[in-house]
């Protein structure tokens, strides 16, 4: 609509046809020799139009066929086509809502190639053909003139056009702060026989793509302060009111970047890593909280798994109007999320940056196929944000640290999300299957938090992070799967998990574990005839069972009921009226198992270390035989507190 | 009739102890009713299980999502009285107020104790209408002073850099006070107007004479109000947030007393206040007749209201 006038009056920049010509030096190297194995490799050189909110640019792709079969096509995604109108999948399918933001439907965007060509070894170039195969133009597929062999190579040329859309879903704008992420034509990830791996862009779902290395050049206005994936190594002012800024990285699978005229910058350094933070204004006070943050999680990601292996780390702040940038990660960027009005007992900002830092091991250097198998990022990294929240806060406070006197951990945060979808859909599925966006996401995050948290209880803790440590370095920078999952860490446990792992990853089966009945019988005296005796005897009288204690003159059974269908090792606490107390364990194969004592019992819980959370109901684990009512009456006053707040109002008390 | 010795008078005489209690426990009891359902949820849900004992220290929030999630009723059923007090709290309010502001007129201070209950359900008619009139004319003005604001605040929406926000609520939140205090000081002194009679019984006459005292007097009455509504504001903000969660039902009780500590010094503030905004105003009058009421004090309750001259 707005956006043919403002091409019209685009300002540009690039001087297509030799940009390395222009610099004064070379990018540096980072990595020799290489991490991964680099055969999708970007030059790219992009000018922001600030007043139209629209880039124009063009990429030199050299990619490589890493497989044991010919390519004789070439896919790429062209994800910014999602935001062009409401026909796209990801509109159909997202109604144009996600993660709590609603498009803006009068701010559009797209992304079109304009020129497409492969370039021979001798610099000639042949013009190749844009076809659509889905049903939106988020996958565009070329034929090529002649196959690409086995360990053979193709440079490609790409010139495009973007119009960024206001933020709603990732990338865009929002006000003067933009927000370049899936804006360039890029290619799918190539899987030999099976071809092509080039999903459109849905609605639940994320990205995949190879690892390579890029050489990214940014035009944009003098005074924007721009942040990208990889590190700055040159800028130079140009004509106009402009300058380009020339940025590089490698081992990575995908460049985004960030540019706006507001931010404030800090800078920190953890063990040689350069953290480069683009803040907001509004949200200054929040930089020490994402400092803290992003130094607890590069601490702990070094303890448990890897050294954070890459020289910088930026975590960009989107506005308050563009929070649909928010809690991203890209590698070597991550968005976060902060608020004036945000307490301090309430760790939202840290939670985030912790979890999308998370994510560059995660998604960054495991590289899964986010779109078929989201829980391999979104979920392991889920649970490693419990894990650094729990360590940093405490279990119980990991999420709200005494807000109006409340506290919540993040694994309870976590729960509270599963028990509300647990059994719709499996975990595994491609992430446009789900049965709606709750259930991708429970699916994808929260019940991936319980089985690996549940898992770690099985194993403890420290055998939990020898098998996650061999996981990952045996599967960075490749392409993982749920099998290689299951396998590599049953190898490392020394036992095989595939019982257990299976049926909570591609099964729908649930836990939940009940006291379902506790009985205190009353002894009776025996009566009746003793046929212990040389004649039947009538029992005398005076057999009766002492009444000494309390307990005594009881017998007791306890039955305790497995309600889902995953079985679990479960333990049991029974207590006495004597006040001993005994812990049961119960493998939970059967449907119940039946406990019996010589004494009366006061108190059971299923599971008293909480080391299940995949139980649905925690409240059904446990029976005490003298009802409690301090904790009810205890709420009862809270609540009872704030409506006579509100009532005082009404009457004009304020 | 200066601010200084209107506000003294306020504090000073006989029946605000009545009119205190008398408005502290519409609150209270409307809290006590609203609650009961929800008591008897919370104990039928929780009493039975061990687990409940991580609600006495602010914890088990997923204990009580669980609940809300198996019985979706549950909350519902809670809540049930909650919104309905929350009207009839408008209506006790004002009557309790219609109490406050009868025993605020000099010959009321006898025998307050029988004589509120009377006046406070003579006058709530008259209450009504003055409160109606009043929320009518500000709920016009809140309108009309909320369109600049709404319109900036989508300005902020659709495209603006990101700091103003922040300084545009906290803006916000100042108006809200600001125009809540001119809103309740109208009020306030249509109200004292009501109960002297000014306008001759005539409520609207009344309302307009204490609207128009309010706006010409404006400095003075704001500083009162503004006065009392910080005391107020202290006085629930010190219980409230001075003292952390309990974690013991003992403790939780304790709270809840200091917290009937704050609402009464809150109800016991706001009825000098109206003792305040009633002697301000009679002490203002063109034609005051003092000699008059000193000379022949009315204690029969019936005659308070017509034997307040003006
Ligand atoms: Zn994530």
């Amino acid at each position: 609509m707005k956006s043919r006038s403002m091409l019209a009056g685009l300002v540009l920049v690039v001087m297509i046809g030799g940009a390395a010509k222009a610099f004064a030096s070379a990018p540096p190297v980072l990595f020799d020799p290489p991490m991964s194995k680099r055969n999708a490799n970007y030059a790219i050189e992009v000018s922001l139009d600030a007043a139209a909110r629209s880039l124009k640019g063009r990429e030199r792709i050299v990619w490589r066929n890493i497989t044991a079969a010919a390519a004789s096509d070439a896919w790429f995604h062209l994800y910014l086509n999602a935001f062009a109108n409401n026909r796209s999948d990801f509109f159909e399918e997202s109604g144009g809502r996600l993660r709590g933001d609603t498009a803006d439907r009068k701010h559009w965007g797209f992304c079109q190639v304009t020129s497409l060509a492969l370039v021979n070894p001798d610099g000639t170039k042949v013009p190749l053909k844009q076809l659509f195969p889905g049903s939106d133009r988020t996958v565009m597929r070329v034929e090529l003139p002649s196959q690409v062999p086995p360990g053979g190579q193709i440079t490609l040329d790409v010139s495009f056009e973007d119009q960024l859309p206001k933020v709603f879903a990732r990338a865009g704008y929002a006000g003067n702060f933009v927000m370049a992420s899936q804006w360039f034509p890029k290619l799918g990830v190539f899987q030999g026989d099976k071809g092509w791996n080039c999903h459109a862009y849905h609605a639940n779902s994320e990205f995949f793509s190879d690892f390579g290395v890029y050489d990214v050049s940014v035009t944009v206005p003098r005074n924007y302060v721009v942040g990208s994936t990889g590190v700055e190594w040159g800028s130079e002012e140009i004509s106009g009111a402009n300058k380009t800024v020339h940025l590089h990285a490698e081992d990575v699978h995908d460049f985004a970047w960030t540019a706006s005229p507001d931010f404030i910058e800090a800078d920190g350094t953890w063990e040689g890593v350069k953290i480069r933070i683009l803040m907001q204004p509004g949200n200054k006070d929040s930089i020490p909280r994402y400092m803290a943050a992003i130094k607890e999680a590069l601490g702990l990601f070094a303890k448990w798994i890897w050294k954070y292996p890459y020289q910088q780390i930026t975590i960009v702040d989107p506005p308050a109007n563009g929070m649909g940038a928010a809690g991203m990660e890209y590698p070597t960027l991550i968005t976060a999320g902060a608020s004036p009005f945000m307490p301090k007992s309430l760790l939202m900002p840290e939670m985030v940056v912790v979890h999308e830092f998370g994510h560059q091991y995660w998604y960054g250097m495991e590289a899964n196929n986010e779109f078929e198998e989201a829980w391999l990022d979104e979920g392991i990294n889920s649970y490693y944000e419990t894990r650094i929240m729990d360590a940093w806060f405490g279990p119980d406070n990991s999420i709200m640290n005494g807000l109006c006197g409340l506290h919540m951990g993040d694994v309870a945060m976590q729960r509270i999300q599963y028990f509300s979808f647990p059994d719709m859909d499996p975990v595994v599925l491609p992430a446009w299957k789900y049965s709606s966006n709750a259930a991708y996401s429970v699916m994808s995050y929260s019940k991936p938090v319980m089985v690996l948290k549940t898992l770690e209880n099985i194993l403890g803790t420290q055998k939990m992070d020898e098998v996650m440590r061999a996981f990952f370095m045996k599967v960075k920078f490749t392409h993982p799967t749920t099998d290689d999952f299951v396998k590599i860490v049953s190898e490392a446990a020394g036992k095989d998990l595939a019982p257990i792992l299976n049926p909570l990853l591609r099964g729908t089966g649930t836990v939940d574990f009940k006291v379902a009945t506790v009985r205190n019988i009353p002894l009776e005296p025996p009566s009746g005839f003793d046929l212990a005796k040389e004649k039947p005897t009538l029992f005398s009288k005076d057999t009766k069972p002492k009444k000494g204690g309390d307990d005594k003159g009881y017998r007791a059974e306890v039955i305790v009921q497995r309600k889902g269908d995953i079985v679990l090792p479960v333990e049991i606490s029974v207590t006495f009226s004597d006040k001993t107390t005994k812990l049961e364990t119960w493998n939970g194969e059967e449907r119940y198992v039946t406990l019996k004592y010589p004494k009366k019992v006061t108190e059971v819980i299923v599971d008293p270390n909480g080391k299940i959370p995949l139980d649905l109901n925690r409240l059904n684990n446990g029976w005490q035989a003298k009802e409690d009512g301090a904790p009810a009456s205890t709420l009862a006053l809270r609540f009872s507190s704030f409506f006579e707040t509100l009532y005082a109002l009404g009457s004009g008390l304020f | 009739m200066t601010l200084v010795k209107a506000i003294r008078e306020g504090l000073g005489g006989k029946g605000k102890l009545a009119s205190a209690i008398m408005l502290f426990c519409v609150p209270l009891a409307l809290s006590f009713l609203a609650g009961s359902p929800l008591r008897s949820g919370l104990h039928a849900a929780f009493d039975r299980y061990p687990a409940s004992k991580e609600l006495l220290n602010g914890g088990g929030l997923d204990l009580l999502a669980e609940t809300g999630l198996r019985q979706p009723a549950f909350w519902a059923a809670g809540f049930s009285l909650f919104l309905p007090m929350l009207l009839f709290s408008l209506l006790l309010g004002l009557w309790a107020q219609a109490g406050a502001y009868s025993l605020a007129l000099p010959e009321a201070a006898e025998n307050p104790w029988r004589r509120i209950w009377p006046a406070a359900t003579k006058l709530l008619p008259k209450f009504l209408l003055v409160a109606t009139l009043n929320a009518i004319l500000w709920g016009v003005v809140a309108v009309l002073a909320a369109m600049p604001f709404a319109a900036l605040n989508f300005r902020f929406k659709e495209n603006t850099d990101p700091g103003p926000g922040w300084h545009l609520f906290l803006a916000e939140i100042v108006a809200l006070a600001i125009f809540w205090n001119i809103a309740s000081a109208a009020g306030g002194c249509a109200k004292a107007a009501t109960v002297l009679r000014i306008g001759g019984g005539n409520v609207a006459k009344s309302y307009l004479a204490g609207l128009k005292f309010s706006l010409r007097k404006f400095a003075q009455v704001e500083a009162m109000t503004w006065g009392f509504f910080a005391l107020r504001l202290a006085a629930f903000a010190a219980t409230v947030l001075a003292f952390p969660i309990a974690v013991t039902y003992g403790g939780a009780v304790m709270k809840w007393l200091l917290f009937q500590m704050a609402i009464f010094a809150m109800a016991f503030l706001r009825v000098a206040e109206m003792r305040s905004q009633v002697a301000y105003l009679a002490g203002s009058q063109p034609e005051p007749a003092p000699v008059k009421e000193e000379k022949a004090p009315q204690p029969a309750e019936v005659e308070v209201l017509s034997s307040a001259s003006l």
